[in-house]
C-alpha cells in the first residue's frame, strides 16, 4: 500500500523485514522480488506521485568539477534525478543492453578497472531483468534480431567494429507501471514523502534503524533486519557520507571510498558522414518495433534498433576504453565547407566518385565512450544545507584528455571501418551541431555557427555531455581497499546494509546502465531472501 | 604535353580511364599511370601492386595484412587531359597540400603503383587499395574527414597537376 509519511504520527516506529530506501528502479524491482518471496518490505521514497519543486529541490547541489551538461547547456543537479515514485525511470530514455564481458576484465592500462565479479555471473539475471523493465527477453544476438526486425545491421565484417542491437523500452516509468502491484502486494509499504537524513548506527558496522523526516517536519523511525540503499549515484555516496553517528568521514566510509571514482557515460556528437551504398542501409539504425511474447508483459511493445560499438578486442588489444555509436538520418548541406574553405561533402562525394547524394544518404554520429574510473572524480558534501538540513552534494566530475582522446580515437576507428567496407565516408567534427539542429540549417546559418564557435571543433576542448548515467559512487570490489560494497552488494564495513542501483558498479562500460542495475536488483533480492531466510 | 591516342597495351584507354573520375580518384589516378607507362613503351618494372594485393587475399592470422602501401617505381609524369576531374577533387587536393606535409608531384606519384599490368580495373583495385588502407589505419584527415591514405595522395595529385595545366 502507499502510506503517506505526514499522515503518520510524530515519532511513528515502522519496522520491517527489509527497508529500502529509494523507489526506483533497483528500488520497485528489490521491494516486489523480495515481497513475491514473502518478505516484509518497507520502501521509502522522498517524493510523491508526481514531481513536486520542493522534493526535486532536496536533490539540488552544486557541480565542481567538469561542467554537469547536456552536449547543449548546463544541467542542474535536481534535473538529472527525480525525486518521486519510479525515480529518475520517470525520464529514462528506455535504452536497454547489458554490459560486455570486457568490462568485467582487469584492464592493465587504466588506473582501475574489472569487475569482482564475472559476466556470466549475471546471467542468470537477465532474462527476469527483462521482464522488470518490459523489453522482449535477455536475448541480444545480432542475427536473431536481424530476423526479428527484418532490418540488416551494417555489416562491417571487420575485428575493430560490430553492430549490435539496442532493445528500447517506451520507456517503463517503474513508479506508473507498477503502480498497481505497489499499492496491492499486501506485505509491501510504500512510504511516500519519506527522506531518510541519517542511518543510525552506534557500532559503525551495524545499522540500527533509520530516521526519517518530511517537508512537513514529521520525524520517523524505521527499522529492518536489512537496510538497502538505493537513491542512485549520486544521492547514495550523499546519504552514506551523511550519516556520521560513528565516524565523522560518515558510515562505511573507513577507507574514504564512498563518493569516489564517480564516472558517467562521456556523450559526443562526434561527426557526419555520407554512405556510399544504398541508404536503405540506415534504416536498421531506426529501428522498428516489436511485441513481447510472453511473460508478465506479453502482448505489449517496445523498439529494438541497431548501434555500432568498438568490440571487445579492439578494446583489450589496443588498450583502449569502450566507444557505442549511433548513425542517425539526417539532411546535410552538401556544398558548405564546415570550416572556412574547408572540404565539402560535394567534394567527398567526387572523390568517392558520386556525382550527387541525396541528403537522405547522409548521417551523423554520436555516441557514449567509457570514461576511465578517476579516484578524484567524486561526490561530496557542500556547506550548504538543503530543507531538511542535510548538507547539499557537490559534485567533482572529472574525466581527462586521455578519455577525450580514447573517444576520438574510437570515432577515427568506426570512421575507418565505414571506408574500408565500402560503406561511405566520415567526418569527425567533435562538438558539431546539435542534430536538432541540422534539419534547421541552411548553407549561411551551418558556417556562421562554426566561425561565431570555432571551439566546438577543437579536438582537446570539444563539449562532451553527460548520458546522465551515474556510477560506481559504491563501487563493487573484492576487498575494502578498493570499493564500498562486496560482491552481495553488502557495504565493505557494515553487515545488514546493502547497495542497490548503477553505484555499485565497478566499472561504467558504455552500455546503459539501466538493464544491468536491474539484473542486479534481481540477483540481490536472491541473496537477501538467502539472508533472511 | 602530348596526348596519347591510342590504348595501352593493358587494355585499359586512358580516355575512358579518365572519365573514371566518377569512379574515384584513386581509379583515376591509378588510371593515369597504366596510360603514362604504356606512353613510355611499357616499360617492365617490378609490380608491389599485384604483391599488395596477393598480401591482401593471403592475409591470416599469421600472415598478417602488410601495413602499409608497398614502394614503387612510378617516376614523374604530366597530365594533359585533367579536364574531366571532378573541380571538388581539386577543390580537396588543394586542402590536404595546405594541411599535409604531402611533398611534391613526384614524391606522390611515387607512391603509386606504376605498372600497368594488374591495374585492368582500376576502380577495383583502387577499391581494394583504399579499403586496405581503411582496415590498416592508414589514413589521412582532411577537414575531419576521414580518408583512405590513397584518396587524400590521388586529390592532391590531381590538384598539383591541375596546377600546371587549365582545369
Amino acid at each position: 500500500m502507499l502510506i503517506e509519511a505526514d499522515s503518520l504520527d510524530r515519532g511513528t516506529h515502522l519496522a520491517a523485514d527489509v527497508c529500502i530506501i529509494g523507489a526506483g528502479a533497483a528500488g520497485i524491482t528489490l521491494a516486489l522480488e523480495l515481497t513475491a518471496a514473502g518478505h516484509e518490505v518497507l520502501l521509502i521514497e522522498s517524493g510523491g506521485r508526481a514531481e513536486e519543486i520542493p522534493t526535486q529541490d532536496l536533490a539540488a547541489g552544486t557541480s565542481i568539477g567538469n561542467p554537469s551538461t547536456t552536449l547543449d547547456s548546463p544541467v542542474r543537479l535536481d534535473q538529472m534525478r527525480l525525486r518521486y515514485l519510479g525515480g529518475t525511470t520517470n525520464h529514462w530514455a528506455g535504452f536497454c543492453r547489458p554490459l560486455s564481458p570486457v568490462d568485467f576484465e582487469v584492464r592493465d592500462h587504466l588506473a582501475v578497472s574489472g569487475w569482482p565479479i564475472a559476466f556470466t555471473d549475471l546471467d542468470p539475471y537477465m532474462a527476469r531483468a527483462a521482464e522488470w523493465v518490459r523489453i522482449s527477453g535477455a536475448d541480444f544476438d545480432l542475427d536473431r534480431w536481424q530476423q526479428r526486425l527484418g532490418l540488416q545491421a551494417l555489416d562491417l565484417n571487420s575485428e575493430r567494429v560490430e553492430s549490435f542491437v539496442y532493445q528500447l523500452t517506451f520507456p517503463t516509468k517503474f513508479g506508473e507501471v507498477y503502480r498497481s502491484e505497489l499499492t496491492s502486494t499486501e506485505n509491501l509499504r510504500v512510504l511516500l514523502h519519506a527522506n531518510v537524513v541519517n542511518i543510525a548506527t552506534q557500532t559503525g558496522n551495524h545499522v540500527s534503524g533509520l530516521d526519517l523526516r518530511t517537508l512537513g517536519g514529521k520525524q520517523i523511525h524505521a527499522e529492518a533486519t536489512a537496510y538497502v540503499l538505493a537513491t542512485g549515484g549520486i544521492e547514495n555516496p550523499r546519504l552514506l557520507l551523511s550519516s556520521t553517528d560513528h565516524d565523522p568521514a560518515g558510515l562505511g566510509n573507513t577507507n574514504d571510498l564512498v563518493g569516489r571514482y564517480f564516472t558517467e557515460h562521456l556523450q559526443v556528437y562526434a561527426g557526419f558522414g555520407v554512405l556510399d551504398t544504398d541508404p536503405a542501409g540506415m534504416v536498421g539504425f531506426q529501428g522498428a518495433d516489436v511485441t513481447i511474447e510472453g511473460g508478465r508483459h506479453a502482448g505489449s511493445t517496445h523498439h529494438a534498433k541497431f548501434a555500432l560499438g568498438l568490440t571487445d578486442a579492439h578494446v583489450r588489444d589496443e588498450a583502449t576504453t569502450g566507444l557505442e555509436i549511433q548513425l542517425l538520418t539526417g539532411t546535410y548541406p552538401l556544398g558548405v565547407p564546415l570550416q572556412q574553405d574547408g572540404a565539402t561533402l560535394t567534394d567527398v562525394a567526387g572523390l568517392l566518385g558520386r556525382e550527387g547524394i541525396e541528403p537522405r544518404a547522409t548521417f551523423y554520429l554520436q555516441g557514449l565512450a567509457e570514461q576511465e574510473l578517476n579516484r578524484d572524480s567524486r561526490v561530496l558534501l557542500g556547506r550548504a544545507a538543503d530543507a531538511l538540513g542535510m548538507r547539499r552534494v557537490e559534485l567533482d566530475w572529472r574525466y581527462s584528455q586521455a578519455d577525450r582522446q580514447r573517444a576520438l580515437d574510437g570515432f577515427r576507428v568506426a570512421a575507418e571501418e565505414i571506408g574500408a567496407a565500402g560503406l561511405g565516408r566520415v567526418q569527425l567534427v567533435p562538438g558539431g551541431v546539435h542534430a536538432d539542429a541540422i534539419d534547421h540549417l541552411v548553407p549561411g546559418e551551418f558556417i556562421s555557427l562554426y566561425s561565431s564557435n570555432p571551439s566546438a571543433i577543437n579536438e582537446e576542448t570539444f563539449p562532451i555531455g553527460m548520458g546522465f548515467h551515474h556510477m560506481c559512487t559504491t563501487r563493487m570490489s573484492a576487498d575494502a581497499s578498493t570499493g564500498v560494497v562486496n560482491t552481495d552488494c553488502r557495504m565493505h564495513d557494515v553487515d545488514n546494509l546493502w547497495v542497490g542501483g548503477s553505484s555499485v558498479f565497478s566499472t561504467g562500460g558504455v552500455a546503459t546502465p539501466t538493464y544491468t542495475l536491474v539484473a542486479l536488483a534481481v540477483r540481490l533480492a536472491e541473496h537477501l531472501d538467502e539472508v533472511l531466510s | 604535353m602530348s596526348e596519347p591516342t591510342e590504348a595501352p597495351a593493358s587494355g585499359v584507354d586512358r580516355r575512358a580511364v579518365l572519365r573514371l573520375g566518377r569512379g574515384g580518384a584513386v581509379a583515376l589516378v591509378l588510371g593515369v599511370g597504366v596510360g603514362w607507362l604504356d606512353r613510355r613503351g611499357g616499360a617492365s618494372t617490378p609490380d608491389p601492386l599485384a604483391d599488395f594485393l596477393a598480401a591482401e587475399a593471403d592475409a591470416t592470422e599469421s600472415n598478417p595484412r602488410p601495413t602499409k602501401t608497398p614502394p614503387t617505381t612510378a617516376a614523374p609524369v604530366t597530365l594533359p587531359e585533367i579536364g574531366d576531374v571532378d573541380p571538388g577533387i581539386i577543390a580537396l587536393g588543394h586542402r590536404a597540400l595546405e594541411i599535409h606535409d604531402l611533398g611534391g608531384l613526384d614524391e606522390l606519384l611515387a607512391t603509386f603503383p606504376a605498372s600497368g599490368s594488374s591495374i585492368a580495373d582500376p576502380v577495383l583495385t583502387a577499391a581494394t587499395l583504399t579499403a586496405a588502407e581503411f582496415r590498416n589505419g592508414d589514413t589521412l584527415v582532411v577537414d575531419g574527414w576521414v580518408l583512405a591514405a590513397s584518396e587524400v595522395r590521388a586529390a592532391a595529385v590531381l590538384a598539383l597537376m591541375c596546377d600546371e595545366v587549365s582545369c
